[in-house]
């Protein structure tokens, strides 16, 4: 892979360039504004995110840590902001279940951005615009899906050694990375509880069985016919039990 | 934000263990979940373990694994928004020689804990275990807590009301 060289820059630079673009996305942060556009914005926002990650590396490379640290918190801002886009254009295609999935994205970039970097609060903005949305558009869930499981092993994200022996602490961010414990063993799925707190709001309940047919739990329309339920049970569902979400933290 | 719970309670008398309490005259050590009686085959360790251990050999405390290496755990994986924390294995000796390693111990974990949270709307809630070993009684006195991070730093006060008993 040819390795492109890019223009030095300072972080404050980078700074003032994520503030332009996020200053111009913050317009369009709305169901009513023209979709061609928040597509056109996803495209700049990525392309200013890809940006900063090079820079990050090239940070991390030169060894300077809280450089790469204050670069991973704007790529996190980015992100959320990329996904607050792509949550309103799918709402605008009905396809709520993926708006919700970039709801929760979106609000865990922000979460890692305020660990990569004590910032002056100019994400809580987004996050309560997020808020907003969340009450408005989406029916509430009371209950979510939590599953228990027994695994063993895994690697780190940070130093990709055997998450035993390295001394990354996870949920902490180093070198301008999220340290998470990936590719573990799952030895058994021990149980699943429906719980009003769980680990990841994606573990939603996405089908109910009403008088024959499956709705879906977020429209409440018909999705398919079923017919009655067998002897000796009242109804079906279906979810989402365990997400491994596929977040750019690293 | 919820209140914290604090439970204490006598655990049955197979509970005290000589060996384990003689390893904690100094340092705490990280038990199992069912850790009385258990044997390291069967050990399963909440999934938080492995970064508690590391977190506290990182600000110097001592401490270890009761059972097994950091390479080689199970570990038993929740999905709900609690933080549930290996055992803290307590000796009466270690507690009172060295009062600042419990105190110290508690402190990280709150900090870490509230780290994780930051930028969430709800806050975890923490489930803490500390089994506190008396030599002099042979007994060992579980104190089970409940509750946010900020809430662990009174831990210690109920750890002295333990060992004024011993």
């Amino acid at each position: 892979m040819t390795e492109v060289l890019l223009p030095p820059i300072t972080v404050p630079e980078l700074g003032d360039e994520y503030n332009q673009a996020v200053a111009e996305s913050q317009d369009y942060l709305s169901l009513a504004r023209s979709s061609r556009v928040q597509k056109q914005l996803v495209k700049k926002l990525t392309t200013l995110k890809d940006r900063i990650k090079g820079y990050k590396i090239g940070a991390i490379r030169s060894n300077m840590e809280r450089e790469a640290n204050m670069l991973f918190h704007l790529q996190c801002a980015l992100n959320a902001y990329i996904c607050f886009l792509k949550l309103l254009l799918a709402v605008k295609t009905s396809d709520y279940h993926k708006a919700w999935v970039l709801l929760i994205d979106a609000q865990e970039y922000i979460s890692v951005a305020h660990r990569a970097h004590h910032s002056a609060g100019h994400l809580d903005g987004l996050s309560d615009h997020l808020d907003k949305v969340e009450q408005v558009i989406f029916p509430y869930f009371n209950l979510y899906n939590s599953m228990g499981s027994v695994i063993r092993g895994g690697v780190c994200t940070v130093c990709s050694q055997a998450f035993g022996s390295c001394e990354h602490i996870e949920g902490r961010v180093y070198w301008g990375k999220l340290c998470l414990r990936v590719h573990y063993e799952v030895v058994k799925l021990d149980h699943s509880a429906f719980v009003k707190v769980p680990q990841d709001r994606r573990c939603i309940i996405t089908e109910v069985y009403d008088d024959g047919w499956m709705l879906d739990n977020f429209t409440r329309d018909r999705k398919k016919k079923v017919g009655p339920p067998g002897e000796g049970y009242i109804g079906q569902m279906g979810g989402v039990m365990f997400h491994f979400p596929l977040l750019d933290v690293t | 934000m919820e209140s914290p719970q604090i439970e204490v309670t006598e655990l049955p008398d197979d509970a005290f263990n000589a060996g384990l309490d003689q390893r904690s005259t100094d340092r705490l050590l990280l038990l199992p979940e069912s850790w009385i009686n258990a044997v390291e085959a069967d050990a399963v360790y909440p999934s938080t373990t492995q970064s508690t251990l590391k977190l506290l050999q990182a600000a110097k405390i001592p401490a270890e694994l009761a059972l097994g290496t950091q390479q080689n755990l199970t570990l038993r994986e929740n999905r709900s928004f609690e933080w549930v924390a290996p055992v803290l294995f307590v000796s009466q000796i270690l507690f009172t020689q060295n009062p600042d390693v419990i105190a110290l111990t508690l402190d990280q974990i709150g900090n870490y804990v509230s780290e994780l949270g930051r930028g969430h709307k709800t806050v975890p809630t923490v489930k803490l275990k500390i089994a506190y070993s008396s030599s002099k009684k042979k007994k060992v006195r579980e104190i089970k807590y409940t509750g946010p991070a900020a809430g662990l730093k009174d831990l210690p006060k109920t750890l002295a009301e333990l060992a004024k008993d011993d």
